[in-house]
């Protein structure tokens, strides 16, 4: 277990050098610079231009530009804001706990929500029931889910009056963007476990268990299921990971504070420091939950070993 | 290529999908006939009409006809979607096919840096490429495009290390065709089954990107009618105007849903095997 622990963290060192350099050569290498960008809105002096520069280290050589940055971003410094200048990781750390509510309550939702469902469509093959769940599956993938959520408002919110529209004040406040978050997630998870079920049904140790004259209850429960949820963890990983970027869309939709409302504000105020050290903290989030994921499927698929 | 049009003709999916994306596609490109209004005439004594009347789907804050601005905002919309989809197939197909077709170290480098692109969710990337290049449609075009680069590489690869096996590409080698004759003659036809598939597929994501751009403000500007800030627009108003935020929503759920839907259809009729 140790070595395969090892093993899956040294494969990711690649991916996670990979990423740091990559949200710095976005942000330096493309066409536009940072200070002028910032600067000509403000009609600052060539004086302060330069001040500006060397305050960011941005006159030397980009390969030391590199160098510092790579090193500063191992020490969990992620540069300072050029608006507030706060750093910018305070900035992140401030407004991840209520993304991290959003996308984890949102993914809390789907993973029970969209395995019933997947697992009554895969059961009920062709059955009214199947139509229902993959019809409703394909809707709401096809939809933003901030309009999911501008909808919900509609309805629960300005028609019914029974929450909140917008805010984070209160637990109630909650309800409505986790729902429209985690309708996207659902539909995967409930397409994924019925495709799983389905092949699952098909195997032998099902037909055996029906020959030994198990009950179609046990067989679904005890064969079909454990056996079919196991792909399933692996997607949750990926989910998440879009949950957390789609949350950034949600929290504009309900005027909720949080890492999307963050980044959105750097873009237009083009704060690079900022969007960069959101873009990298997230990215980073990313791979470790696939870290967690993979570490999570070995062990609870037995066909997997550690020898 | 007759057989595969006759074969959509006959997938029930794939007819109604087809024929949802050409009445979407004709409404866009006759708007200007169509549209029953100017969809940029603002008129303040007309402000958040309910619909009805001369208003099919009412007006909004500033009294302009929604039925108008969503005929218009198609053209925009669409037209979105296909030039980003454009870019991703270009770029991603390119590069998968010459990883794929020259394998070794190039192969792994390319690779590798696919599996950083991939650690960075498409949105989020698109998010920060829109951060550089500056808000706008064109920057959102672009940015969206690059976002799903990864996706195509990856898949158009995966088609290429299979194709190259075969016994067609080794007896095109054997007359001496070159390297360029055998990947646009033997290997690009045969790889395009799975590109389709994923095009159709990410013809819906690009174009839920690009409005999710927009409806964060980063797209599309203001008076301009683009179904994502349509939306932003809409949600103002939400309280007095509600029309003003679920129509543009709809169009945006037919066209993703019958792209997806086509998508589907697409896999079927190909080859019900493949998995993209």
């Amino acid at each position: 277990m140790l070595r395969f622990l090892t093993q899956r963290i040294m494969s990711a060192i690649p991916v996670i050098f990979g990423v740091v350099t990559l949200s710095f050569v976005i942000l330096n290498l493309l066409p536009g610079d940072p200070v002028t960008v910032m600067l000509a809105r403000s009609g600052a002096t060539a004086e302060q231009v330069a001040q500006l520069r060397e305050q960011l280290g941005l006159n030397l050589p980009l390969w030391q530009q590199y160098l510092s940055y790579v090193g500063r971003v191992l020490t969990g410094d992620f540069g300072r804001s050029i608006v507030s200048s706060t750093p910018v990781i305070d900035t992140i750390m401030d407004n991840l706990p209520a993304t991290l509510t959003l996308s984890g309550l949102a993914m809390l939702v789907a993973i029970p929500v969209g395995i019933v469902m997947g697992a009554v469509a895969g059961v009920f093959r062709n059955s009214w029931l199947d139509r229902v769940v993959m019809g409703f599956t394909a809707v709401s993938v096809s939809v933003p889910a901030f309009w999911i959520g501008l909808m919900l408002v509609m309805l629960f919110a300005v028609q019914l009056g029974w929450l909140p529209a917008a805010g984070q004040g209160s637990p109630e406040a909650l309800i409505l963007p986790v729902a429209a978050l985690s309708l996207g997630a659902i539909s995967t998870v409930a397409r994924s476990t019925r495709t799983n079920i389905l092949e699952a049904l098909k195997q032998d140790y099902i037909l055996t268990a029906r020959a030994q004259g198990k009950s179609e209850t046990v067989i679904l429960f005890r064969h079909a299921l454990p056996n079919a949820l196991v792909p399933v963890v692996t997607m949750i990983g990926l989910q998440f990971g879009w949950l957390f970027s789609g949350a950034f869309f949600i929290e504009a939709a309900f005027s909720r504070r949080g890492l999307g409302t963050v980044m959105v504000d750097a873009i237009n105020s083009s704060d690079f420091p900022v969007v960069q050290g959101a873009v990298l903290f997230t990215a980073l989030f990313y791979v470790v939950l696939n870290i967690v994921v993979d570490v999570l499927y070995a062990l609870i698929d037995p066909k997997i070993t550690f020898d | 290529m007759l057989t595969f049009a006759k074969a959509c003709y006959r997938h029930r999916t794939a007819r109604f999908a087809l024929l949802t994306l050409f009445i979407m596609a004709m409404l866009a490109i006759f708007a200007p006939v169509i549209a029953p209004q100017d969809p940029y005439e603002t008129k303040i004594l007309e402000s958040m009409l309910p619909p009805g009347g001369d208003h099919l789907m009412g007006t909004d804050l500033a009294g302009r006809d929604i039925f108008a601005r969503v005929l218009i905002g198609g053209r925009v919309s669409l037209v979105i979607g296909l030039f980003a989809v454009a870019i991703s197939v270009t770029i991603g197909c390119t590069i998968g096919l010459l990883s794929g077709f020259y394998g070794g170290r190039f192969d792994n480098i390319v690779m590798r840096l696919i599996d950083v692109m991939m650690a960075f969710p498409g949105i989020l990337l698109a998010m920060s490429i829109v951060a550089v290049l500056g808000t706008g449609l064109v920057n959102v075009i672009i940015a969206v495009g690059v976002g799903g680069i990864t996706e195509f590489a990856r898949v158009s690869r995966g088609s290429v290390l299979a194709i190259k096996q075969q016994v067609y590409v080794d007896a095109a080698r054997s007359t001496g065709a070159s390297d360029a004759r055998i990947i646009f003659r033997h290997i690009l036809p045969n790889a395009f089954p799975p590109i389709i598939v994923l095009a159709s597929m990410s013809y819906g994501w690009a174009l839920l990107s690009a409005t999710g751009l927009s409806f964060l403000g980063l797209g599309a500007a203001p008076p301009a009618a683009e179904w994502g800030a349509m939306l932003s627009d809409g949600r103002n108003v939400m309280w007095d105007a509600p029309w003003a935020a679920i129509f543009p929503g709809i169009a945006i759920l037919f066209t993703v849903l019958a792209s997806n839907l086509l998508g589907d259809a697409i896999r079927d009729i190909l080859d019900p095997k493949l998995k993209v």
